[in-house]
């Protein structure tokens, strides 16, 4: 009986407050990446947080078999090739990134709710881009790219996305996935096996910080600009195209 | 080895692949001793003459090693270059020292090391950010 008197107020769930929290949506949607950008804060945004309330097992399992796919196009070997330096660090990485990577390889969890883990410390998105261990101070690619979540005043110049990590990803593989098409929106260089890929976007996705971006009053990025070495993403940031 | 921060950002210019990182300059040292090169801190990219006019290698993604002497590109034996390693190498008048913007300013240093150790003096002993170097390829890290 209770629970009928509750469905049956949901059901007379008054217009006015539904327009109150459509409103409340809508500016939360314009808000949130002047907020990051001016108050440096990280709010997610509003397609990340629609995204992450979806029922998980149906995305989960469309994104896996999507990775899984992807993983056999690439049967040459490419996916699997991480080094035994490689793995012997993931375990470290896997401990202090939260609900980041903390996917074990074969695992169903989804690093970021996005990447698929096919080896320690190698991780697939579903358009098929790797994210690998990486030398020097940050340890792995994605560590890399999170440094373009925030803006750094100390750098002549420098990217900063307007999302979170999971948005990120989806971005740089949508970006990817364009690239593959000969859109006016795709300019590419290749030189020496590696590519530079700028993709640029309807809508900012970004703005351009660091000494310049300041000086310039932060102007909004509308491109991306991928580095990559064949599907292995070496850097990937917002850039004023 | 305690590496202590180098102060000012030591580049030979932004990176004409990535059009991003700086190419910052890099010491390693082996048995015939210390040599520079240049490094891009966003997409890798490495020059082993004191300008990116002159041809770049990538270093390996899994396996990165010095472009010079092959060591592996990090460790004890390797560090971003400070003020001093450019000494009487043809790198001192080539690079660029960028002041941190803490001081509100950037210079361009193209003369001699005479100023690169002056520039150097004039930054702060103290780094109190615990994160210094840690995380974020900051110079001296």
């Amino acid at each position: 009986m209770k629970r009928q008197t509750a469905k049956s107020k949901l059901g007379q769930f008054s217009p006015k407050w539904a327009l109150v929290i459509v409103c409340l949506l809508i500016g939360y949607a314009i808000l949130q990446p002047a907020a990051n950008r001016q108050l440096g804060w990280q709010l997610p945004s509003l397609i990340s947080l629609l995204e992450q309330s979806a029922p998980p097992a149906g995305d989960d399992r469309g994104i896996a078999t999507d990775a899984e796919q992807i993983t056999k196009r690439n049967g040459d070997g490419d996916t699997t090739d991480a080094t035994a330096a490689d793995r012997s660090d993931s375990g470290d990485r896997q401990q202090d990134s939260g609900k980041g990577r903390g996917a074990e390889p074969g695992a169903a969890e989804l690093t970021y709710d996005y990447l698929k883990a096919i080896a320690p410390g190698d991780y697939l998105s579903p358009a098929g881009l790797r994210y690998t261990p990486m030398g020097g101070e940050e340890k792995h690619r994605l560590d890399h790219i999170m440094r373009h979540l925030v803006d750094d005043s100390s750098r002549p110049v420098h990217g900063v996305f307007d999302g979170d990590m999971p948005q990120v990803l989806r971005w740089i593989d949508d970006a990817y996935q364009r690239a593959q098409t000969n859109s006016k929106d795709v300019v590419k260089k290749h030189e020496d096996g590696r590519d530079v890929i700028d993709v640029r976007f309807s809508k900012p996705i970004g703005y351009v910080g660091g000494q310049k971006g300041k000086r310039e009053g932060f102007p909004a990025a509308r491109g991306i600009r991928l580095v990559l070495e064949g599907k292995r993403v070496i850097s990937a940031f917002p850039t004023s195209l | 080895m305690e590496q202590v921060p180098a102060n000012p950002w030591i580049h030979i210019g932004e990176c004409p692949f990535c059009v991003e990182g700086l190419c910052r300059v890099r010491t390693c040292t082996d048995a015939s001793g210390c040599h520079l090169y240049a490094l891009c801190d966003e997409c890798g990219s490495a020059w082993v003459e004191p300008t990116t006019d002159s041809p770049k290698v990538f270093p390996d993604l899994d396996d990165p090693r010095c472009p010079i002497c092959a060591q592996a590109m990090y460790g004890d034996h390797a560090s971003w270059a400070r003020a001093e390693d450019l000494e009487n190498t043809p790198w001192s008048s080539e690079a660029i020292f960028d002041v941190m913007p803490s001081c509100e300013s950037a210079s361009r240093s193209p003369e001699a090391a005479d100023d690169v150790v002056d520039i150097s003096e004039n930054f702060p002993e103290s780094v109190d950010d615990i994160s210094y170097g840690q995380d974020e390829p900051k110079p001296g890290c």
